[in-house]
């Protein structure tokens, strides 16, 4: 990286360098048996130049050959941009908890297979494939104005599928958790999970009605938060693809909803006090009381706007910067879902679905195929829906929340979220 | 290589393990883009990278890695033969082959390394003004665009050695348009495996994906409801991947007594003129390969033949322990991922329907058109279209926008009434299965009719 920095500044060049290296153990089981142990290593670096007010990029995997990211990186410099490098950020963070690190496989397999135990204690009837993974990582970013900063992170995750055939009937069922300490580990609440959905599939229920409540669980609460998140994309509004790039201070959702984006949020995997750029994060309402709060932005993207980053610059692998969110928080309610489920006559519950994010995610209009979803009438389980289809459009389904349960879980680690219960969306079934 | 091959082959001799492989594998990648009037993306990256993996008595230990040298390969060996070793349960084993030795180039037409980027640049630039210039209810546009050239050396304790090396181009143009708060999109997809060639010439492609954008402003919403349908080239090929392509699959089905039952060889699963194949050794397409990533070499493989099941997809493992013969279809989208069981060009047979015979008799119905994706989880299935339009009394009528169809395995192949005479490939985009997305892989049909197939909508 030294190299490389030197190299710019010897031929006068602004840039930013960008490491990242990562080693990740994971056990994956399958069909309940342990199958296979894998380990992953990779280290790369990320090279962006600004030439007259022009930027060039390159990166490499493997061997870092400074003269040939170098070159390469010149050889690009095309896109046109107003952005200015911070000056002068100097961070260490690490979220590296020792106990997590120093896992062993043995370890990881007792944990998976303590799992699987109890799972197939209550169903023996049951396939159960189960991967549990540890990742460390740390990524550098430095640039040619003195910014330097460091994070380190390791995280460990847990996926289960279960999958369970009756006849012609098939029920797939996947939850995940993940943790960035190893004390957080809750593979109690994720065995409650599957049991309380194997408890629900035993029998098939067909909604009444082509118009029905839907709650939405914390895992699907997805379809309805991505063309929101898409159209607060600083690289959206640029482009006048967002429905509301004119609505900041606008109150455009319902006063219950409340999106805030919380880099602090110690229980969050994508904690950090700094963007992938250098820039230091806050504590952002992207959505307030049903009031837009503003869009988010990395460097270049603000710079086309004439505004300042905003602290969201964030790169997959060694991609180059591009507006990214850390933690999500939607603000819970106040009843129970015991209770919004009971005070409804009929009410269809969304826990998987297929098709997010096919077609114009945009305009905000869905279409899913509820891959596991539930209806209950008057608080009473009927049995687990299939073969049926959920059509709406999200933002409207936000701009009127009859309800928002006050348990709030994480999913995938970056979103914490209420079920969200939506007054009446269409329900198509077969037959 | 030669050095790291050697030094791989001994450690393994040494051990004495059963089965051992090597991959090593170095790629470059130009990325092009333009968002509206900006360049968005102009970057060259480059990857080099391996992966050993080992089969111990009762399951697999694999590594990858960045460091690529003889110290650093007998490390990796020794961790992951130790690795594998802590695996209890049942025994794994393996389809074995004989070995072979064989290095495999895919020529281009135009081969993209010798384009300067410059020259591509301009080319996705005049797309990108095309689209941005045709209406003034354009509101902004995409044009995205990769070309990777990989270099994979593959060799195991077979005493097998083969050096692929193949180019991949994979582009899209999206139009977005807009009136008030209504945001309309529409894309095109194009990839391939021969060459630059295949960017050239797009300008009609261009223009009618913004005309489609604009279009869809003034297009209602389907309704929600079941309909006879019936699906263009690119739909339907999307349609069989996700119906019936991912439960070929034998990693699904081979630990699973319950669904081996369901998927028993024989067994009925559409009308007797359906035929659908999986075939790696097509000619030409993003998803063909000789060999896959356990060095199978690869063959044409009939997964339904006159409706019945007849055929699946394997890795060694699969086929050994389902006792079928292997097709080659073990592949991993790059090695930092154990190969798995894969679709490469999935496609139904063409039979003698032309188009206007199919739709003639439907009093009400849907043509769908182009596709956006799809999703399986086995039983139940969903697909997209690009577009609708709606079929009365044998002609094709108004335009519906939002049509997502979704199907069930057991009743939508039966419901199948009718197979044209055109078949065609789609390659833009890829699959995705067990974390390892996209893929490169061809889907191909002719147009088909379905009835019973329920869309969702409002």
């Amino acid at each position: 990286m030294e190299e490389i920095l030197k190299k710019l500044i010897s031929h006068n060049i602004k840039g930013d360098v960008f490491f990242r290296k990562g080693l990740s153990t994971s056990v994956t089981f399958e069909a309940n048996k342990l199958k296979s142990i894998e380990t992953s290593e990779s280290s790369g670096i990320g090279l962006r130049v600004i030439i007259d007010g022009k930027i060039g990029y390159s990166s490499q995997y493997g061997i870092h050959n400074a003269d040939w990211l170098f070159e390469k990186a010149v050889a690009t410099a095309n896109i046109e941009t107003n952005l200015r490098l911070p000056f002068q950020l100097n961070r260490k963070e690490s979220f590296l908890d020792e106990n997590l690190a120093g896992l062993s496989v043995e370890d990881l397999t007792k944990i998976g297979k303590g799992i699987i135990e109890r799972i197939l204690k209550a169903y023996p009837d049951i396939i159960c494939n189960l991967e549990i993974s540890k990742d460390t990582g740390e990524i550098i970013i430095t640039n040619t104005e003195g910014v330097d900063c460091k994070r380190e992170k390791s995280t460990l995750g847990i996926g289960v599928h279960i999958n369970r055939i009756k006849g012609t009937d098939m029920l797939d069922v996947y939850e995940e958790g993940a943790v960035k300490e190893l004390d957080k580990l809750d593979s109690e609440k994720l065995i409650s999970k599957l049991f309380n959905t194997l408890e629900g599939s035993k029998e098939i229920a067909k909604p009444s009605k082509a118009y029905l409540p839907v709650i939405f669980t914390p895992k699907a609460v997805y379809v309805l938060l991505l063309p929101i998140i898409s159209s607060l994309n600083g690289k959206i509004v640029i482009m006048g693809a967002s429905p509301l790039y004119d609505k900041v201070w606008v109150k455009v959702f319902d006063e219950k909803f409340s999106l805030i984006e919380d880099p602090f949020n110690m229980e969050g995997l994508a904690s950090t006090t700094f963007d992938d750029e250098g820039i230091p994060t806050k504590t952002f309402p992207l959505i307030e009381n049903g009031v837009i709060g503003g869009f988010y932005f990395d460097l270049h993207t603000a710079s086309l706007m004439g505004r300042e980053s905003n602290g969201h610059g964030f790169r997959g692998g060694l991609n180059q910067p591009s507006p990214g969110l850390t933690n999500l928080i939607i603000s819970p309610g106040t009843q129970s879902i015991r209770n919004i489920i009971a005070s409804l006559d009929e009410v269809l519950v969304v826990d998987q679905m297929m098709g997010v994010g096919q077609g114009n995610v945009l305009s905000g209009e869905f279409s899913i195929n509820v891959h596991l979803g539930y209806l209950y009438r008057r608080g009473e389980i009927v049995g687990r829906v299939k073969d049926t289809m959920v059509a709406g459009n999200a933002y409207s389904a936000l701009s009127n929340i009859l309800a928002l349960s006050k348990e709030t879980e994480w999913i995938g680690g970056t979103l914490n979220t209420p079920y969200i219960c939506i007054p009446q969306l269409t329900v198509v079934s077969k037959g | 290589m030669e050095n790291i091959k050697e030094v791989f082959l001994r450690r393994a001799k040494e051990k004495k393990v059963r089965y051992a492989e090597l991959r090593v594998e170095e790629s470059e990648v130009n990325n092009i883009a333009f968002r509206g009037k900006e360049l968005e993306e102009f970057s060259v990256s480059s990857s080099r990278g391996g992966n050993i993996r080992i089969l111990g008595k009762n399951g697999w230990g694999f590594i990858s890695f960045n460091e690529i040298n003889s110290d650093s390969i007998r490390e990796y060996f020794d961790q992951v033969y130790i690795a594998s070793n802590l695996i209890t349960g049942e025994p794994v084993d393996i389809e074995y082959l004989p070995p072979v030795s064989e290095t495999v180039s895919i020529p281009m037409k135009r081969d993209f390394r010798g384009v300067p980027l410059d020259e591509k640049k301009e080319l996705l630039s005049e797309y990108n003004e095309i689209m941005l210039k045709f209406n003034p209810k354009i509101q902004s546009t995409q044009v995205r665009y990769f070309d990777r050239f990989t270099r994979k050396y593959y060799i195991n304790t077979e005493g097998t050695d083969i050096n692929q090396e193949r180019g991949d181009i994979s582009s899209v143009f999206v139009a977005l348009a807009r009136e008030g708060d209504l945001v309309e999109q529409y894309h095109y997809s194009i990839g391939g495996t021969d060459g630059f060639q295949i960017m050239e010439g797009l300008h009609k492609e261009a223009i009618y994906t913004a005309e489609m954008a604009v279009k869809l402003l003034s297009t209602p919403v389907i309704k929600g409801r079941e309909y006879y349908v019936v699906l263009d080239p690119k739909l339907a090929g999307v349609f069989i991947h996700e119906a019936f392509g991912h439960l070929s699959e034998s990693d699904f089905v081979y630990e699973n007594e319950r669904l081996k039952e369901l998927m028993v060889i024989g067994k009925r699963f559409g009308p007797e003129f359906l035929n659908v194949v999986d075939d790696p050794t097509y000619p030409g397409l993003r998803g063909s390969y000789k060999y896959d990533d356990e060095g199978t070499p690869t063959h044409k493989t009939y997964l339904i033949k006159e409706g019945i099941l007849v055929g699946r997809l394997h890795s060694r493992e699969t086929a050994k322990k389902m006792n079928e013969a292997v097709t080659g279809n073990a592949r991993a989208i790059n090695y930092r991922f154990q190969p798995i069981v894969r679709m490469s060009n999935t496609f139904i047979e063409p039979k003698s329907y032309s188009f206007k015979n199919l739709i003639s008799d439907i009093k009400y119905g849907i043509y769908a058109v182009g596709a956006y994706g799809g999703e399986t989880s086995m039983e139940m299935f969903t697909f997209s279209a690009q577009e609708g339009y709606i079929i009365e009394n044998g002609q094709i009528g108004d335009l519906v926008r939002d049509v997502v169809l979704t199907g069930n395995v057991f009743t939508t192949l039966q419901n199948v009434e009718g197979i044209g005479n055109d078949l065609s490939f789609s390659q833009g985009g890829g699959c995705g299965k067990g974390g390892q997305s996209p893929l490169p892989v061809a889907t191909g049909s002719p147009h088909i009719r379905i009835r019973n197939v329920v869309i969702g909508g409002r």
